[in-house]
């Protein structure tokens, strides 16, 4: 038993019910890791460690559930499953855990990573909001994904559907840019994605695509061992992931209160910048940023605003130079447009709409529509998102 | 004495001929039906005898023995009560045999002698070998369109003996009123906006290719599929024959032509069980749903509601054309060549914008895996609508009408007709290379859709036939453009609940 590392060990107390990052390192103080799984296991960590009684849960359960538990689960079998799955265990102490992870105020006891690790220290900026977004935050979140990378900073997100995703999305698209800027960053950013489960438990499965391009392109980790549900306490846990790894936090879209409310806050009390993308007030989803805002967040209007913003935290800040060359690369690029294409354009500019709707305002044929809309889509002027043709900025 | 009349039974959708065999003897009264009738069938006897003694016509006291042959096959309904009557009143000496020679009967006898229509007239006279036959006025402007012979129509047994006598002469039959133009009570230029899902509904018409229309209540999805039937050019006389024995066996109501002349629209509801859509039944082979809309359109409202065994037995029907139903009883081959439009919500609650939907993503999936990827596969046309804007609904210019796209319509289907195809939607992937080749601008827009993902090979196949659809509606010559392909690609959106999630 003894020739096990403390990896192992660690996994198994992580895999214990209720068990967040601070009870563990209440555990690995007083123990260390080995010696607090065997005192787990026989029950008799309950005079060392104090719980609080809930209403739901007395101490003694708690701590019965956890002998339970580690009673059933073999260790060296447990441990082997995640090196199967090239999870590496990253314990608190190691060199290897991230330093905006180790400094932060709530640092984790223990990382699970799958993916290059390396990522884990480039310059990084969060991208939240709600999973419920609409065609405008959507198109947003992916493109901040994308101009992030493009310059050479990563996206942390988490994962979830809606504004999660895309953020991701337009993270693992972007970087082509990178090569046409002699850009100080050696690589384009790439996606980190943090999550609330054990990394062989795919959540949301509409993204398992998602999942692996994460996991091939950029990082997934986790502080739930192989196997963890998903559960609601641990979402909350990974909000603050979020926020205690990234440098810069850009809220996109999200009602007055909810998990990304939580994280953009968790940012602020943390000091680091936090980014609001307005939107129109009418619109449920733009009332968090704006609160955002009024409490203080910086406005959003394009990448330059987030390399302003980052503040000394960050190892490597592209300078502002490049991101505006950046653009107006981009921006020359499509320059020609043929007649037909130019009415769609200014038919589009003034508010994302059908294919119909366009039809209906231009007076132009059907074919000629959808002909010019997808000339512009090849040159990536425009997209389509939820049925609406959006002008790409 | 014997006497024989020819008459017919229905078997699925086809009639088969069927001798009325009446053997009368000495012996003690009685009347036996021998030759696998059906209870229907040999409660013929009750109505017969009534009938005739309503009509003041003997009723032999002797030994009646009718055979319906052949023997060995199974005979349902009503359809032979005068048939019976008449060769019954032949072998027992009131008619002579010189009077009902080259006669075949059709019809059901009430107890007052009067003759009713049976369902099936249309498949029933057409199969029927006299070199005249008798059937129920009601209903003898469909005998005539089906048979070539000479019809009789006659309204009850007293007329009918007496015609056959020569004391009166046959009663004569009404002209058939005039094939009047149904009105397209549901015409094109109501369509506000819906630029898309015009051009859905006229490809789809042009190229029989089957479509999908997902969009929150209120978009118009049951308003345009309302629109398509009109769109398609008339039955030729070989599909209205078809059409009309398969309506006439499931007794609907006919025009009153009696000719089906325009393509049926069925709209099943989404309750109906699986024989009621492909057909079958207990005791007769019934056609089902998918054979009433050959040559017409199937369009089936709600398809997520549908339980989706009962969509799946659409399969087989799209892909050859025909159901084959086998019962231990024996089996039947019914036609069912359809147009299929389909119809569903994005998701439970109905709402397509993702910010309004309350529905979990689970529940989403969920209601789109009603659909199977098979059977997705099959709508060339997927369409994402969208309630219309208001200003469409009150101002906006009225649209092209019916006729309008009816005639490009019939002028695609005659472009297709001419490649040795039925429809475009039918050619096989190298018969569509060779007759339809993509220019270069045109291969560059799909190689671009297949590698962003959005189409898979499959459906590139499929884009190309809409693209040759579209090209055939414009009347283009030459390889198809990029135009072509790109608006084809347009009218096969992904539906809308997957891309829900970002």
């Amino acid at each position: 038993m003894t020739d096990l590392p403390d990896e192992a060990y660690a996994a198994a107390l992580a895999s214990m019910p209720l068990v967040a990052a601070s009870r563990l390192h209440e555990m690995v103080d007083k123990f260390g890791w080995a010696q607090a799984w065997e005192l787990a296991r026989d029950n008799r960590l309950r005079h060392a460690i104090a719980l609080r009684t809930t209403s739901e849960r007395q101490p003694s359960e708690v701590f019965a559930s956890w002998s339970d538990h580690l009673r059933q689960v073999d260790v060296d079998r447990y441990f082997d499953r995640h090196l199967q799955l090239g999870i590496e265990i990253i314990l608190r102490d190691s060199p290897l855990m991230p330093l905006t992870l180790a400094d932060d105020i709530q640092p984790p006891a223990v990382l699970f990573c799958r993916g290059d690790r390396q990522w884990l220290s480039q310059t990084c900026v969060g991208v939240v909001g709600t999973r419920r977004a609409s065609s405008y935050g959507v198109v947003m979140a992916k493109r901040i994904g994308a101009e992030l990378a493009d310059i050479g900073i990563g996206v942390v997100s988490g994962l979830a559907l809606g504004i999660d995703g895309a953020a991701h999305r337009g993270s693992l698209a972007g970087g082509q840019g990178a090569s046409e800027l002699e850009l100080v960053a050696s690589s384009k950013g790439r996606p980190i994605g943090v999550v609330a489960s054990g990394l062989d438990v795919v959540y949301p499965r509409q993204h398992a695509d998602l999942w692996h391009a994460v996991i091939e392109d950029g990082v997934l980790i986790s502080e739930v061992p192989v196997g963890g549900r998903p559960l609601t306490w641990r979402f909350a846990q990974r909000n603050r992931l979020i926020a205690a790894l990234s440098h810069a936090v850009v809220c996109v879209e999200s009602k007055k209160v909810g998990g990304s409310m939580t994280t953009a806050r968790m940012a602020i009390s943390r000091g680091l910048g936090v980014f609001s993308v307005p939107g129109v007030i009418t619109n449920p989803l733009a009332h968090g940023p704006l609160d955002l805002l009024h409490e203080g967040a910086s406005v959003y209007r394009n990448v330059d605003d987030i390399v302003v913003g980052l503040s000394s935290r960050a190892p490597w800040v592209p300078l502002l130079s490049t991101t505006k060359r950046h653009r107006s690369l981009v921006e020359r690029v499509v320059e020609a447009l043929d007649p037909v294409s130019e009415v769609v354009l200014e038919c589009l500019e003034t508010e994302p709409r059908s294919v119909d709707a366009v039809v209906e305002i231009t007076g132009l044929s059907l074919v000629q529509v959808v002909a010019a809309l997808d000339r512009m889509q090849s040159g990536r002027r425009v997209e389509e998102v939820f049925g609406q043709w959006v002008v790409n900025v | 004495m014997l006497a024989s009349v020819a008459s017919s039974t229905l078997l699925g959708v086809v009639g088969r001929p069927v001798t009325v065999e009446v053997h009368v003897s000495d012996g003690l009264p009685g009347f036996t039906i021998v030759g696998l009738p059906d209870a229907s069938c040999r409660e013929a006897r009750d109505r017969v005898r009534a009938a005739l003694l309503s009509s003041s016509l003997p009723w032999p006291l002797k030994r009646v023995t009718v055979n319906l042959a052949p023997s060995g096959v199974r005979k349902e309904g009503s359809g032979f009560d005068v048939a019976i009557a008449v060769a019954l009143l032949a072998a027992a000496g009131e008619l002579s045999l010189k009077h009902i020679d080259g006669i075949g009967c059709i019809g059901e006898l009430g107890l007052d002698g009067s003759i009713r229509r049976v369902p099936g007239i249309v498949p029933l006279s057409h199969a029927l070998e006299a070199s005249s036959i008798v059937v129920p006025m009601a209903c003898v402007h469909e005998a005539i369109a089906a048979n070539n012979g000479v019809v009789r129509g006659v309204r009850d047994l007293a007329e009918l003996v007496a015609a056959l006598k020569g004391i009166n002469p046959w009663p004569v039959v009404p002209a058939p009123p005039d094939a009047i133009e149904e009105l397209a009570s549901f015409d094109m230029s109501d369509v506000r906006g819906h630029a898309t899902g015009r051009l859905a509904l006229e490809v789809a018409a042009a190229g029989g290719h089957h479509l999908l229309m997902t969009g929150p209540p209120g978009a118009g999805k049951t308003m345009l599929a309302r629109r398509l039937p009109a769109l398609l050019p008339d039955l030729t006389s070989a599909e209205s024959l078809e059409s009309t024995c398969i309506h006439s066996a499931a007794d609907q109501l006919m025009p009153t032509c009696g000719m089906l002349r325009r393509p049926p629209l069925r709209a099943p509801h989404h309750t109906a069980s699986a024989v009621a859509i492909i057909g079958g039944g207990t005791s007769a082979m019934r056609p089902g749903e998918v054979s009433l809309a050959h040559n017409g359109v199937l369009f089936l409202d709600e398809i997520a509601e549908f339980p989706s065994f009962v969509v799946d037995t659409l399969r087989v029907p799209i892909e050859e054309g025909v159901v084959r139903i086998s019962r231990a009883r024996g089996s039947v081959c019914m036609p069912a060549r359809f147009l299929m439009i389909a119809a569903m919500n994005p998701c439970p609650c109905g709402e397509a914008n993702p910010m309004l939907c309350r529905c979990s993503p689970a529940q989403r999936q969920r209601y789109e895996r009603r659909l199977s990827g098979p059977l997705l596969d099959r709508f060339d046309l997927r369409l994402t609508l969208d309630r219309p804007a208001t200003s469409d609904l009150v101002g906006g210019a009225p649209g092209e009408s019916t006729a309008v796209v009816k005639q490009r319509v019939a002028m695609a289907r005659e472009i297709a007709a001419e490649r040795g195809s039925r429809t475009n939607s039918q050619l096989t992937l190298q018969r569509l290379r060779a007759v339809a080749p993509l220019s270069s601008a045109g291969r560059q827009v799909l190689e671009r859709a297949l590698n962003t993902g959005r189409l898979s090979a499959r459906g590139m196949h499929r884009v190309h036939s809409v693209a040759l659809t579209i090209a055939d509606l414009g009347q283009h010559v030459g390889p198809l453009t990029s135009d072509h392909v790109a608006t084809a690609l347009c009218l096969r959106q992904e539906l809308r609940c997957s891309t829900a999630a970002a």
